[in-house]
């Protein structure tokens, strides 16, 4: 199947966003997207087309590296969505290398972070970020949240240095549009 | 030899460390922090590891973390760089303690020369002439006062366990002496963890020379000549040079062999540096041993072609001297100019920002030893230099005039450097004549600040740039994004004739190009100055017309412009400000004009009370509610690990506080409300 994936234009807004909405089956993906679509919070997003319509989109967006009062700036990328008849073909590994290569061509100085399952994510070059000191702002994820840098995460690479002790933990932050998922759960 | 060795420090150094590395066929393993995950340094290794947070503390000084990547990744020895932990002893204790191999001295060296005041006892009993001053366990300021008064004024207050400038204070009068003791022991605790100060007699046309030094650490001690880095400011160095200059051959013999004896003294291992207060005649006096790989050590490499890490390597792998004194020798001369983001017009504020372009010179025309890239952030965190600029030639006026044509081609945008500066430097007559001392700056300090002044070469290279692009602009692939598309651009086979808008010192001016009929290379441009668009519709615009010529020929990203029979090359960069114009003798912002309105694109309001760069508040100096007077410190902050003080505009009070101590604060947010008292 020819497929081919770009930045994401004005016009494929809509379909984008309906391919998240049936990709996750509930509303708050989506709009989260509309969210870092008026706050102006995307650093990089794509989407595949196949047969005439859109089948994969991934957004990236800031994020922030936090210790202390100290905080320097990262990337996140979520979400990830594949629309559920056309998973399994590949279209979800090909927006999301397209979208990790945009993000790292503007900020290829910065670590990027991903939440999901590291079985998917390794081929990506994503790494339990836990064990190299990064924990995600919402709490303790095990191996689900991840990090990787733009050119160096397949080397031996980002590794832990020290153990686990828990002063030389930082905390990284997504942007704002994210603060619709802590509103749905009191 | 090492078959894998970590770089325990980050930026230029540890490029430079693992390039030497990898000649050697030396495996180097990358250390770094949060700021620096995708930094030049990160990528010149085989390996990389993360360390922690992006403040120093918290990583760079993290001496466990730092020994245990080395264990993981099984290197066999630890090069500490510059800076950081170079200098610290423990870490060199630690680092031998597990197994791994310290590429420095021995810690006890370290620990003897780390503290100003023993180094010193030690000199003077080795015989090598040192500098009148205090330098006793009693730290009360009453102390300091009283033997201020017996050394002389002015002294000299300096962090005992400082280096680099940190922590160092000038003292002219005994009423400065209170501020400077408490900043300076604020600045020595967060550098160096440590706030114990020294005074010595600050001697006041001084020449800072220095020799370079090796050891085996088994009695054999030889040195490669001197460099000269008096040119300083803020006591920090920005121009150094090999073999020092005007220096008589005795007082030359005299100071290196003082050096190797500092050196012995000590039973010295690795690469030293001994530095020295030369007063210009016949006297020099120690000042501090650093020992340690200097910032400025190419010029060294330079002069006697030997590549100082290589021996660092070698000594530390317990392999003896490369050469023997006999057999180390000197040819011509050599300079390094450091490049750093920074803004000489304020008082060299450290300049924040993204290198959104950075190209340096070709590599016949220059050494540069670059930590730094093109899409990197200048943070608050780290040292702001960018590169070092080294060249070298058969004399030293040679080697001056190639540092200026070097300097022409160091190119940043995004963030401000001193490259204008180290230019005039650089070509500035005194220093023709090696006329050097720590106070170059001050004393010709009208010649070197100098503003960034417009020429025509300037507005030639620039118009020049705007009729390229709306050629191009005309071309179907190209974006119409200019607001000059909008404008007549030139047009093939018209009569070519555009205007444009130009930013000019006193408002806006108009610049009509016309095509000279007789030769079709060659422009002539009319200038209206302080024409906005508004005055112009409303009849008032009061600026004078003048014209000039030019012809400009594009060889690659270079520009050849030529006004009045002057060539000069010349390259132009969009900024988000506008364009920055970059010519042989002289770097020029101009500004995005909106051609209606003709205001300039920046408006950027300038209040003291304002956090003049992102850093983090340490000290509120004033009270709420009670009067100050004009040039009364009321917040202190650090940015750039350098001290920088907020100080009231005008006699006043504050009304309010709006940080507190340890706040991280922007550039420009509001940091004080402060009210003049009428």
């Amino acid at each position: 199947m020819d497929a081919k994936t770009r930045i994401v234009s004005h016009a494929d807004r809509p379909q984008a966003l309906e391919v998240v909405r049936a990709a996750f089956e509930q509303d708050l993906e989506a709009q989260l997207v509309e969210r870092m679509w008026t706050d102006g919070s995307i650093i990089a997003e794509c989407v595949t087309h196949a047969d005439g319509r859109i089948v994969s989109y991934a957004a990236i967006s800031p994020a922030t590296i936090a210790f202390g009062s100290e905080a320097v700036p990262a990337l996140a990328l979520a979400p990830v969505a594949v629309a559920p008849e056309s998973q399994r073909n590949g279209f979800g590994e090909q927006v999301v290398r397209a979208t990790i290569d945009a993000a790292f061509a503007r900020h290829p100085g910065r670590l990027m972070f991903v939440l999901g399952d590291p079985a998917y994510y390794r081929r990506f070059d994503f790494r339990p970020a836990a064990a190299v000191g990064y924990q995600w702002e919402g709490g303790d994820v095990g191996d689900a949240f991840q990090v990787r840098s733009k050119d160096r995460a397949s080397a031996p690479g980002i590794m832990a240095a020290a153990g686990s002790d828990a002063e030389r933990r930082s905390i990284v932050r997504y942007c704002n549009a994210f603060s619709i998922f802590r509103q749905e759960t009191p | 030899m090492f078959a894998k060795i970590l770089i325990a420090n980050r930026g230029e150094i540890a490029v430079r460390i693992a390039r030497t590395a990898r000649r050697m066929g030396v495996r180097t393993v990358a250390v770094f922090s949060d700021a620096d995950a995708g930094a030049p340094h990160v990528e010149a290794c085989d390996e990389a590891v993360r360390i922690g947070p992006a403040p120093a503390r918290d990583s760079y000084l993290k001496s466990e973390r730092i020994i245990e990547a080395a264990t993981r990744t099984g290197a066999e020895a630890i090069h500490p760089g510059y800076g950081f932990l170079s200098e610290n002893a423990d870490f060199a204790e630690n680092v031998e303690a597990a197994g791994c191999i310290f590429i420095g001295p021995t810690a006890e060296t370290i620990r003897a020369m780390g503290s100003k005041s023993a180094a010193k006892d030690l000199m003077e009993a080795a015989g090598v002439p040192t500098t009148p001053g205090y330098q006793g366990a009693d730290q009360s300021v009453e102390t300091f006062r009283r033997e201020a008064q017996r050394i002389g004024y002015p002294v000299l207050l300096k962090a005992t366990a400082g280096g680099g400038g940190k922590g160092m204070r000038r003292v002219d009068a005994p009423m400065q002496l209170a501020d400077a003791v408490a900043s300076a022991q604020r600045e020595g605790a967060a550098s160096f963890g440590d706030d114990r100060l020294l005074i010595e007699k600050y001697i006041e046309t001084a020449r800072h020379v220095e020799v370079q030094i090796f050891g085996d650490g088994k009695g054999a001690v030889v040195h490669l000549f001197e460099r000269d880095c008096s040119v300083q400011r803020r006591h920090q160095k920005i121009i150094e040079e090999a073999p020092a200059p005007n220096m008589p051959p005795d007082v030359r013999a005299r100071l290196l062999d003082a050096g190797v004896a500092a050196g012995a003294a000590v039973d010295y291992r690795g690469a030293g540096t001994v530095e020295f207060l030369y007063d210009g005649g016949e006297n020099v006096y120690f000042m501090e041993m650093n020992t340690r790989l200097q910032v400025e050590h190419p010029v060294t490499e330079l002069i006697t072609g030997v590549d100082l890490v290589e021996w660092q390597l070698r000594v530390a792998a317990g392999e003896p001297l490369p050469l023997l004194q006999d057999a180390i020798r000197e040819c011509g001369a050599a300079v390094e100019a450091r490049i750093y983001a920074e803004k000489p017009d304020a008082s060299f504020a450290p300049s924040i920002g993204r290198l959104t372009h950075l190209a340096f010179p070709p590599a016949d025309m220059a050494r540069v030893d670059s930590g730094v890239r093109a899409g990197q952030d200048i943070t608050p965190h780290y040292d702001p230099m960018i590169a070092k600029v080294i060249v070298s030639a058969s004399d030293r006026k040679t080697a001056l005039k190639r540092m200026t044509q070097a300097l022409a081609r160091v190119r940043a945008v995004g963030v401000d450097t001193n490259t204008d500066f180290l230019r005039r430097l650089a070509s500035h007559p005194a220093m023709m004549a090696g006329d050097v001392s720590t106070r170059f700056i001050e004393t010709y300090d009208a010649e070197l600040f100098l503003p960034a002044i417009a020429c025509d070469h300037a507005r030639a290279a620039l118009l020049h740039h705007f009729a390229r692009n709306a050629a191009a602009a005309a071309h179907p692939n190209h974006a119409a994004d200019s607001p000059w598309t909008s404008l007549q651009g030139f047009r093939l086979n018209k009569p070519a004739k555009s205007v444009f808008w130009i930013d000019e010192a006193d408002g806006p001016a108009l610049a009509r190009v016309t095509v000279d009929p007789r030769d079709p290379a060659a422009r002539r441009v009319e200038l209206e100055t302080r024409a906005s668009a508004a005055l112009l519709r409303a009849g008032e615009a009061d600026g004078e017309t003048r014209a000039f010529a030019y012809r400009a020929a594009d060889q690659g990203d270079e520009t050849s412009i030529e006004v009045d029979g002057a060539r000069k090359a010349a390259a132009v960069i969009e900024t988000a400000g506008g364009w920055r114009v970059f010519l042989d003798d002289r770097t020029v912002d101009f500004a995005r004009i909106d051609p209606m309105s003709g205001a300039r694109g920046d408006a950027a309001a300038e209040g003291s009370l304002t956090a003049p760069m992102p850093g983090v508040v340490t000290a509120l100096a004033a009270e709420v509610g009670v009067h100050v007077d004009a040039g009364a410190t009321l917040v202190m902050m650090e940015a750039m690990k350098m001290e920088h003080a907020i100080k009231a505009p005008v006699a006043g009070k504050v009304a309010a506080f709006r940080v507190a101590v340890g706040d991280q604060v922007g550039e420009g947010e509001l940091l004080v409300e402060f009210e003049t008292v009428a």
